[in-house]
């Protein structure tokens, strides 16, 4: 269980990144972050990282405070995937990139190779074992860096933007793998722009609008109506937007939408 | 001439920058040509979509006559933005056929014409 309370984080005195964030998040969890660009996103998971130090209260992982916590034991149960995975890919094959993690955490030879293979199999990249990354599509990084990070065995994985700059294929493959782990008992925080696919995956949201937490609940209950997420930077889905059309002009929408646009229209329509 | 300029954009950041395009295009006469994968941003904007597979033109055309053929090929059927998926779907089940939506707010209108209309029919269709 991750405790986050009274969070504060200032880039520079006096302007907060990360304003007053208090938050729980439980074991098995799937939570999407989302808000508009600059709204905390990053620097928020980054001090979950402990990649930053707050300036204000305190993160708790199962009642250890992170900040006295090494980097290693953290990364052990927290797995983090950057936005742009070139960023953290840097070995000659597939196999040894996602070996180093292991590597560095001390796990025996035997047991490296076995949640090497086991990350291979568990993000589809098996057959690319040997390839050389830099010769993998933005997909394939993508899963690249998510196995790197499984090897590591964590109970948790942080993901910046996952899908931002992949088509819509590479998205859905994606998201089934993230939510194939959650079933499996994974939490996943995951940022996003993307409403269609919160909509679709995650069973809360929190939203950030200047680095305080103005939104925290049900992803449908968020588009319900009550809230006014233009504000905050975020746009409706397609089927939000028609679901509320017709229902301000007292029609109700063809239970038929619902069907027909996904997991996202299941889940709101 | 723009290659993704919206993507890691916030919906709002995204608009924005499709907003002042369209603005640039209408206002002071600028030919447009914009590198995008999600078509539901340029839907409400683009007078002509043109779609690379394996680095060939396979179809070109306005977004109306483009969709149906992205819709009926099952490997570019993903590249349908949510809305058009909403209104092929609909199309099929309720056996009918709705205009080139390019934004909700058609969707909406047409809907709620289609659905005054059959109201009266429910029981004989049923």
């Amino acid at each position: 269980m991750l405790e986050i309370t009274k969070l504060n984080y200032c880039y520079k005195p006096g302007l907060f990144a990360v304003k007053d964030v208090s938050l729980t998040v439980t074991d098995g969890e799937f939570v999407a972050l989302t808000g508009r660009n600059g709204s905390g996103k990053t620097t928020l998971t980054r001090l979950i990282m402990s990649l930053l130090k707050p300036t204000g209260g305190e993160i708790m992982l199962d009642g250890a405070d992170t900040a006295k916590l090494k980097t290693a034991d953290l990364a052990r149960q927290i797995g983090y995937v950057f936005q742009n995975p070139d960023r953290q890919i840097f070995r000659d094959t597939v196999a040894r990139e996602i070996a180093y993690g292991p590597e560095q955490l001390g796990f025996s030879p035997e047991d490296t190779v076995r949640a090497t293979a086991e990350a291979l199999a568990a993000t589809g990249l098996e057959e690319m074992a040997q390839a050389y990354p830099r010769t993998l599509n933005k997909g394939q990084k993508q899963r690249l860096a998510i196995a790197s990070a499984l090897a590591m065995r964590p109970r948790c994985l942080i993901l910046d933007e996952p899908t931002s700059g992949q088509d819509a294929r590479g998205k859905r493959q994606l998201m089934e793998l993230l939510a194939g782990l959650n079933v499996k008992g994974m939490t996943i925080l995951l940022i996003t722009h993307d409403m269609e696919l919160l909509l679709s995956f995650a069973r809360r949201v929190i939203v950030l609008a200047a680095g305080t937490k103005v939104f925290d609940g049900d992803a449908g209950e968020m588009f319900a109506g009550g809230c006014d997420i233009n504000s905050w930077g975020l746009r409706e889905p397609a089927v939000v937007k028609i679901c509320q059309g017709l229902r301000s002009l007292n029609i109700s929408p063809p239970e038929l939408i619902g069907k027909f646009t996904g997991r996202a229209g299941e889940r709101y329509a | 001439m723009l290659d993704e300029p919206a993507s890691a954009l916030d919906p709002e950041g995204a608009e924005d920058i499709y907003a002042l395009l369209a603005e640039l295009n209408r206002h002071a006469g600028i030919t447009i040509v914009v590198v995008e994968r999600d078509l539901s941003r340029i839907l409400v904007h683009a007078d002509q979509l043109v779609v690379l597979v394996a680095g060939k033109i396979i179809r070109q055309g306005r977004c109306e006559d483009v969709m149906p053929y992205l819709w009926n090929q099952e490997e570019l059927q993903e590249m349908v933005p949510p809305l058009w998926v909403i209104k092929f779907n609909l199309e099929q089940s309720m056996a009918t056929c709705f205009g080139a939506w390019r934004q909700e707010s058609e969707a909406v209108e047409e809907l709620a014409e289609h659905l005054a209309d059959r109201s009266g029919e429910d029981c004989k269709s049923a």
